[in-house]
């Protein structure tokens, strides 16, 4: 197991009278790229925001490299990039200006780089950041947060106005910088056929608490979705404890059971006495399914 | 009527921070007014002059204002294809400003021997004034506004007054007739009229705005990108950093000035105070809107909750509010002296200097608050910094400039020295997240 870049302990935070996070606990390793999933309102921008610094928490511990945010060297500070859900600003700003003048914040920023990004991203170093659009807005600044080489890279919704095309760039840069640098990356979305391409784990944050945090091939392989086939529709077995969803159809029943395994399998067919087939499970199933659970 | 009410309440509102300026002009006018200009023994003319300068300038206020919460309004589709709501929209707006224009008129009749036509000239500026926010182009917003200047001007080619205030009744008779006629739907959106009203109410800011700072901010591009991690490109924008802001309140000081008359009345002076006051204010609302933009490398500065970074933000504040002020105040005097203006240079140097004291004594304070919603924190930090500024240049003014050695001075310095310290520290000891909220 490699040391955790982030570590967080019991973190909780409110506002007024709602508790957004409540005695969070996680860590992330060096090298890792997670995404964090959760629903709308679950507290993903609270909890980047905090891990940016840019958010007080009530109680709990949160240390980045071993250490707290007031002790952090700037060499590590230095080596931080992020981009907030909510891109505005700079507007008077050219997009040349706008990535040298936010590069002047580090030292690790080099101008044959960040042109390299522009070049690769098409963005246009003349034209004003306020004649962008809301997708090439974001762009620039992903491209101003790669253009750091950074250690850790946290990025808040940083896909939601690209298109498909975009959408696979910018996960192709991340795994590059990724591989190249063992940058650390989290990053949220709703996109979830997207995190499934890049990630190499998911965490979903739920009831103010990382509620699961797998490795992406153990998390498709700890669920699994089965079509039950039968000549009648087939109610619900009582008696089947693994059963995250049943739904009944004319032919039968397709069914999402938790930690499948061989045995609990033929335990179901023995069961409803029918015959049944295991069929691949995406990530973003997966995330419905346990959101379905969770309800 | 109810329909009506609603609208007159959403004109009244919908912008609160705007509507409490024109509230505080407008009681500050009605009691110059009621108290002041009765107290002062002037000739009938002056009392006219001062009396319709007055009620103009709130008037023009006040049609802006109102204007801008009409023009929200026309964003609505149904102003193009419902006339019941177009005209119910119309008559709430001549409701409350003719309502308010009446106020004006009661408080003109008070220093008025017998009624006057002139009188009833602060519904038609207001109606003019409007068309600043309301007309469909450029030229008309900048040549509808000015009718009533234009028409006042013909009084020094020796035309009666009350003749020109008829021709302004007559003009703003048509104008309303227009109003009501065209159902011209203004498509620019909600998010573009709102940044065409006001800066201070949106998180977005004005598009002229920006588009004027792209040209200063190209032209000093090499400076602005030094990588010398200068965090007042972030939190200022380039025509504030530089000095260039005051441009824009130093010929509304000038020209409103000469307009007046040079050397009729010496209003240069506490003129230039409140514009330098309220310059101050802006750079402040101007910061405010954009310490946002610091999300991005806030982190890269050490100390803990964010302490250098709010150390920076206040250096270069500090440095902004110094360099507008000054430039704008030497703007003043030197422009005063070339145009011979009514001025005392010595009172003006040594009020504005108090003034930026007071500025930075408590602008950190001030700069804690959320601009957008008004708050009682919000109206007490004002109201205080316009009392100290109003009782500091009272005392001045009442005061033998050469002697500036006293105890009343060395108490002032302290006791600023003492604010600016608390302020400081309640400001470095807020949370950076609240100084992120701008909702």
């Amino acid at each position: 197991m490699t040391k955790p870049i982030i570590s967080i302990s019991n973190l909780s935070k409110s506002y007024k009278d709602t508790n957004v996070l409540k005695s969070l606990s996680w860590q992330i390793e060096q090298g890792d790229i997670v995404a964090l999933l959760g629903k709308n309102g679950a507290g993903k921008s609270t909890l980047l925001e905090i891990i940016m610094n840019l958010r007080e928490f009530n109680s709990g511990e949160l240390k980045l490299w071993g250490q707290d945010w007031e002790f952090l060297s700037q060499q590590h500070r230095e080596q931080i990039g992020f981009v907030a859900q909510d891109i505005c600003g700079f507007e008077w700003m050219k997009v040349e200006d706008f990535i040298t003048y936010l590069g002047g914040f580090f030292p690790s920023w080099t101008k044959d780089y960040s042109d390299q990004l522009m070049q690769r991203w098409n963005m246009d170093p003349k034209k004003s950041v306020a004649d962008l659009s809301g997708g090439q807005n974001q762009i620039l600044h992903v491209i101003q947060a790669l253009s750091i080489k950074p250690e850790l890279l946290v990025l808040d919704e940083p896909v939601a106005h690209l298109d498909p095309s975009m959408r696979r760039q910018f996960i192709a840069e991340l795994i590059d910088l990724s591989c190249e640098q063992q940058t650390t990356v989290i990053f949220s979305s709703h996109i979830v056929s997207d995190l499934e391409r890049v990630a190499n784990k998911v965490a979903l944050l739920n009831n103010g608490k990382i509620e699961h945090y797998y490795d992406v091939e153990k998390l498709k392989s700890s669920i699994a979705h089965l079509k039950i086939s039968s000549d009648n529709a087939l109610e619900q077995s009582a008696e089947f404890a693994h059963l995250a969803n049943w739904q009944t159809h004319a032919d039968g029943a397709t069914a999402t059971i938790i930690k499948p395994s061989e045995q609990s399998i033929e335990d179901l067919a023995r069961l409803t006495n029918t015959k049944i087939e295991v069929t691949p499970i995406s990530m973003e199933d997966w995330y419905l399914e346990i959101n379905h659970g969770t309800n | 009527m109810g329909q009506i009410k609603k609208t007159i309440w959403f004109m009244l509102t919908h912008s609160k921070v705007s509507m409490i300026a024109v509230l505080t002009l407008a009681l500050f006018v009605l009691f110059a007014q009621v108290v002041g200009i009765p107290e002062v023994q002037h000739s009938n003319d002056k009392v006219i002059e001062i009396s319709v300068t007055l009620n103009g300038l709130l008037s023009a206020f006040i049609g802006i204002y109102i204007g801008a919460g009409l023009l929200k309004i026309k964003q609505v589709y149904l102003w193009s294809t419902n006339s019941y709501f177009r005209h119910t929209v119309l008559a709430s707006f001549y409701i409350i400003t003719g309502f308010i224009s009446l106020l004006q008129t009661w408080a003109m009749l008070i220093n008025l021997e017998e009624f006057q036509i002139l009188a009833l000239a602060p519904f038609c500026i207001a109606m003019f004034s409007a068309q600043a926010v309301l007309g469909e182009n450029y030229l008309l917003k900048i040549f509808i506004p000015t009718i009533p200047i234009i028409l006042a001007q013909l009084s020094y080619l020796g035309f009666d007054y009350n003749l020109i205030v008829l021709c302004l009744l007559a003009a703003t008779l048509l104008l309303i007739y227009s109003m009501y006629k065209s159902g011209v739907y203004r498509r620019s959106s909600v998010k573009q009229a709102l940044a065409l009203v006001t800066v201070s109410e949106t998180q977005h800011l004005n598009p002229y705005v920006i588009k004027f700072n792209s040209y200063v901010g190209h032209f000093f591009s090499k400076i602005i990108s030094n990588k010398k991690q200068d965090i007042s490109w972030a939190i200022s924008l380039p025509l504030t950093s530089i000095g260039i802001f005051t441009i824009l309140p130093v010929l509304l000081v000038i020209g409103s000035t000469l307009l007046l008359g040079k050397g009729k009345l010496p209003i240069l002076e506490p003129y230039s105070l409140m514009i330098m006051s309220t310059l101050i204010i802006s750079i402040l609302i101007e910061s405010r809107m954009l310490l946002r933009q610091t999300r991005s490398f806030a982190h890269v500065f050490g100390g803990k909750n964010n302490v250098v970074t709010k150390q920076k933000i206040l250096k270069s504040l500090d440095k902004n509010i110094i360099l507008n002020c000054l430039y704008f105040i030497l703007t003043i005097m030197v422009l005063g002296w070339l145009l011979k203006l009514e001025m005392s240079p010595q009172y003006l140097m040594i009020a504005s200097v108090s003034i930026i004291i007071i500025g930075l004594a408590i602008y950190p304070l001030l700069l804690r608050l959320v601009w957008v919603n008004v708050s009682w924190q919000l109206v007490i930090g004002v109201s205080t910094f316009a009392a100290l500024i109003f009782v500091v240049c009272r005392w001045l003014k009442n005061h033998n400039l050469d002697d500036m050695l006293s105890m009343e001075v060395f108490s002032f310095i302290i006791s600023m020295t003492i604010l600016r310290f608390i302020a400081k520290q309640l400001f470095i000891k807020s949370s950076y997240e609240s100084l992120l909220k701008n909702r």
